[in-house]
């Protein structure tokens, strides 16, 4: 029997669940769909009535926020911690600053002539207070939380647990380049395309591998572009500058242990740069490193492009 | 001995003693108030109180560089989510079958 799949349009991305028993399909897309909804009304940065966007605009106040927000916030910033600060929270002012200010589409379709971008130093993670017990949150004034590095592999992980345990059945969830596994893989596991963008046909250019568990992300500068004034910008900051990541790769694919894990590495990876392989190799990350210039590097036992 | 002086003899050592008892008490005093501050200043400088602790701070800023601020304590996670990132129970294989979605840039 071979996997079905459900595909929308959510979180300005394509959201695809995968079922490897087709009679699971029904039950596996109702859970993507409400979570979709879910995480889009706690964690936008583009919904005025968002809880982020409530948050981002109540600054030096203990804000309560849902479950949702919580662990995103939560999840985010253990993100930063175990990066070093590589992949923070709050780079959402220099980001809305520089540009992403509304949704990519908007952000893409926008006269680059009559925006100039500025730029901001990133406040930090620590900089962020988190009263779990209280349900609360407050940032100082000059800190907006920005979730994109890390909400929707969160929902991706989640969405695929709850899936599995409600259709029964092994689950493949994939929100844009995020994709998390959960359940029974099926015989040959989950095949899954690595390209510079999620929404390249499956007979488009790439490599294909199996995975069975865990999750596969991709980070890249190669899709999520826009002119502003005479610059040209993408939108993974690096946090020790607050400036579009000057990297030389093009997109940077991890396998771990979650899709987190996965996309906080695939994300730390871009802006480390050229340092990136042999802090994959440390942590024993699978990863595979696109470079601009054609160049592919491998590590942690990421298997070789079939001849 | 006559008994006079015999007596003189005992009433002098008497307040001998006295006075040597009274020195030694008035010593342990001193000495046991001494020890007590001492120990109360060594207590004070490694366990401050509140007061003493933002008296320090406010002097610190004054006079030397601003520190970082120690990492906030972060609310406790599901096991699911580790303080790193955590390598997969198994890396990726070759697949061998059609791919069923993409991974890349969003």
């Amino acid at each position: 029997v071979s996997p079905v799949t459900h595909t929308l349009r959510a979180l300005g991305t394509t959201a695809t669940v995968c079922v490897a028993d087709p009679d699971g399909l029904g039950a596996a897309g109702d859970v993507l769909e409400r979570e979709l909804a879910e995480v889009d009304e706690a964690c936008s940065r583009f919904r005025p009535d968002s809880e982020l966007s409530r948050l981002n605009a109540a600054p030096d106040r203990a804000v309560p926020v849902g479950r949702r927000l919580l662990e995103a916030i939560t999840v985010a910033l253990r993100a930063a911690a175990g990066t070093g600060g590589l992949v923070d929270p709050t780079v959402g002012r220099t980001l809305r600053l520089a540009g992403y200010d509304r949704t990519f589409e908007l952000v893409a379709g926008r006269d680059p002539s009559a925006f100039r971008p500025r730029f901001e130093a990133v406040p930090g993670w620590r900089q962020v207070e988190v009263d779990a017990a209280r349900g609360t949150v407050r940032v100082p004034s000059g800190v907006e939380l920005d979730l994109g590095a890390t909400a929707k592999a969160l929902a991706a992980d989640r969405i695929a647990r709850e899936a599995a345990a409600a259709s029964g059945s092994g689950v493949l969830v994939a929100l844009g380049g995020d994709v998390a596994v959960a359940g029974e893989a099926p015989e040959d596991g989950w095949s899954v395309r690595v390209a510079d963008n999620h929404a390249a046909p499956l007979d488009g250019p790439g490599e294909d591998v199996s995975i069975r568990s865990g999750g596969l992300a991709s980070s890249g500068t190669a899709v999520r572009r826009w002119r502003a004034g005479a610059a040209e910008l993408h939108h993974i900051v690096d946090p020790r500058t607050g400036r579009p990541a000057e990297t030389p790769w093009r997109t940077v694919s991890v396998a771990a242990g979650s899709c987190v894990d996965a996309n906080v590495a695939s994300t730390a990876a871009v802006v480390l740069g050229a340092s990136a392989p042999a802090w994959l190799e440390r942590r024993g990350l699978p990863a595979r490193l696109a470079g601009s210039d054609g160049s592919v590097v491998r590590t942690g036992g990421w298997p070789e492009e079939a001849a | 001995m006559p008994p006079d002086r015999e007596l003189r003899a005992r009433l002098e050592a008497r307040d001998r003693g006295l006075r040597r008892l009274r020195a030694l008490t008035t010593w342990l005093v001193v000495g046991a108030a001494g020890l007590a501050a001492a120990f109360a200043g060594l207590a004070a400088h490694s366990a401050p109180g509140r007061k003493a602790t933002r008296a320090t701070l406010l002097r610190a800023t004054t006079t030397r560089p601003k520190r970082v601020p120690p990492p906030p304590a972060l609310p406790a996670l599901g096991s699911d989510y580790a303080t790193t990132p955590s390598a997969p129970v198994q890396a990726p294989s070759p697949a061998v079958s059609a791919p069923v979605v993409v991974s890349g840039g969003s």
